[in-house]
């Protein structure tokens, strides 16, 4: 194996391009390291203009995701060795703007984040008398959805989030779905008012790239999927039971 | 509460017309469309054909099988057409077109399947 | 988003019009045209929903049989000629393979939800595909059988 590989890292300054370009850099190919690593090399060592997100370097904040050769990836546990010989092209996370380099803006994904209510809605809001009993069943309902690290990776796959940017997105509803399944939650139905829409769980047609790229196996496709089937039977049961109190 | 899209009616005809045509439609495909014209298998011809198009059970498998083919395609097209050319704007024209052939050969279908001689 | 810089470099900070220091402006970019063909996933999604093409063109040809048979025993003849024909053959070739591809992607994905939807918990890939598939033989000889006349 080679000492070094080639890194073709995405750069862009606001100040003065009107587009990206690609800049190329030499770095150790270390058996170790993962992309995040050369990265922080080049900015260590090579140019410290470089600008990337980047925090745990394990997995689990979901900073540093990122384009690695046209693949959503998360660079703190994308190895090296695995695209020598190299090049490797590492560019800004797909179908959000580039405000620097690597770096994108977040706020259309933290909108739809707050639009969708992701956290326990309960009729009665006075804190209960004891914490609410959960049986394992219960939990294996939606454990899977919560697993999500808002990495926004499944946002880099999805083209339909690419074509239309009103689309709500895969992490956004399968964390809905997460709380719609959680028994201690009582706002499914507010929730569905507001995601039960051509921009929301309707957008979504199926790719299923999200599931294939998501880094933590949340498989928010499948999230969606039941979510249209729940959404349906909502939609009949208003339908063919107007009177039903909700 | 805003207004619920009407999606849900569609995506259960999809559902429904999807599950109809994978089961049913591939062997469709093989035996009149292939195995017959090639002659690898005995074609019934038309008299013995045509009892079994008279027969209800027929005309009624056939008519749910085809309107609900038409409403699954006309789902799918309806969004391919809006993925691939990039023209969420023009959903509802896509939408009226969709529909309205679907709804157009559930009314030929109708048609033929009644007036059987 | 504001940024505040020094006032040393004034105003304009750079030479294109639209940035300045009160406005950085991100780069958005397009989707092109062609998206699918970027990656073969993609190109396998299109090709899946290119399927209903092909349901819809063949649900029509039905319709035509239907009206053939309906027409008389000349009509039919003349029906069945032009599906002998060899551009008829190649198109309802290519229709059944996009009908096995839709076949194939229903009964790997959508069993799978609803299990997932009623039972609250995975069910193994095999498990749940397997019975659309085994039902799916099962329709064709049952529609087979009619077909060819044995029963």
């Amino acid at each position: 194996m080679a000492d070094t590989i080639i890194i073709e890292v995405s750069r862009f300054h606001p100040e003065h391009d009107a587009e990206p370009t690609y800049q190329s850099f030499e770095v150790p190919l270390r058996g170790d390291w993962m992309i995040l690593d050369a990265l922080n090399y080049i900015k260590d060592n090579l140019d410290g203009t470089l600008a990337f997100r980047w925090s745990c370097r394990m997995g689990i904040c979901g900073s540093c995701g990122m384009m690695v050769n046209g693949v959503p990836k998360l660079t703190c546990e994308t190895l090296l060795t695995n695209f020598a010989p190299g090049p490797i092209r590492v560019a800004p996370l797909d179908h959000f703007p580039v405000v620097k380099d690597l770096v994108i803006e977040l706020d259309d994904f933290l909108g739809k984040l707050q639009k969708v209510r992701p956290w326990i809605i309960r009729k009665d809001e006075r804190p209960p008398a004891r914490e609410f009993i959960q049986t394992p069943e219960q939990l294996e309902a939606f454990k899977q959805y919560t697993l999500c690290i808002n990495c926004m990776l499944c946002y880099a796959a999805c083209p339909v989030y690419g074509l239309d940017p009103n689309f709500t997105g895969p992490a956004a509803l399968a964390l809905a779905e997460r709380y719609n399944l959680d028994s201690r939650d009582q706002g499914a139905a507010e929730r569905t008012d507001v995601l039960s829409q051509h921009d929301g769980i309707w957008g979504c047609t199926v790719v299923g790239e999200c599931s294939v790229v998501c880094p933590k196996g949340v498989d928010p496709s499948l999230a969606i999927q039941q979510y249209k089937l729940s959404a349906t039977k909502e939609w009949f049961r208003t339908w063919l039971l107007p009177w039903g109190n909700k | 509460m805003a207004h619920r899209s009407n999606r849900p009616l569609g995506w259960l005809l999809f559902g429904t017309g999807g599950f109809l045509v994978a089961f049913f439609l591939p062997v469709h495909v093989l035996l009149y469309g292939l195995l017959m014209p090639l002659g690898f298998v005995p074609d019934p011809g038309y008299q013995a054909t045509l009892e079994l198009l008279r027969a209800p059970l027929t005309r009624i498998y056939l008519f749910f099988l085809l309107t609900l083919a038409f409403f699954h395609a006309g789902y799918r097209i309806r969004d391919m057409l809006c993925d691939m050319l990039g023209v969420r704007q023009l959903d509802v024209v896509l939408a009226a077109l969709c529909y309205g052939g679907a709804i157009a050969g559930t009314i030929a279908a109708f048609v033929l399947l009644v007036t059987v001689p | 988003m504001v940024q505040n810089l020094a006032p040393a470099l004034g105003k304009q900070v750079t030479a294109m019009p639209q940035y300045n220091q009160f406005q950085p402006k991100p780069y958005r970019p397009r989707m092109s045209a062609y998206w699918y063909f970027d990656r073969w996933p993609y190109l396998r999604f299109i090709l899946r929903e290119a399927s209903s093409f092909f349901v819809a063109y063949f649900a029509v040809l039905m319709l035509v049989q239907i009206a053939a048979l309906n027409a008389g025993p000349t009509a039919y003849a003349n029906f069945e000629a032009c599906l002998r024909t060899p551009l008829m053959l190649i198109l309802n070739g290519v229709t059944l393979l996009f009908l096995l591809l839709h076949a194939a992607t229903w009964f790997n994905l959508v069993p799978r939800v609803m299990l997932r939807e009623m039972r609250g918990k995975m069910t193994p890939e095999i498990a749940a595909a397997a019975p659309g598939y085994i039902a799916w033989i099962g329709a064709s000889i049952i529609v087979a059988l009619f077909a060819l006349r044995i029963i």
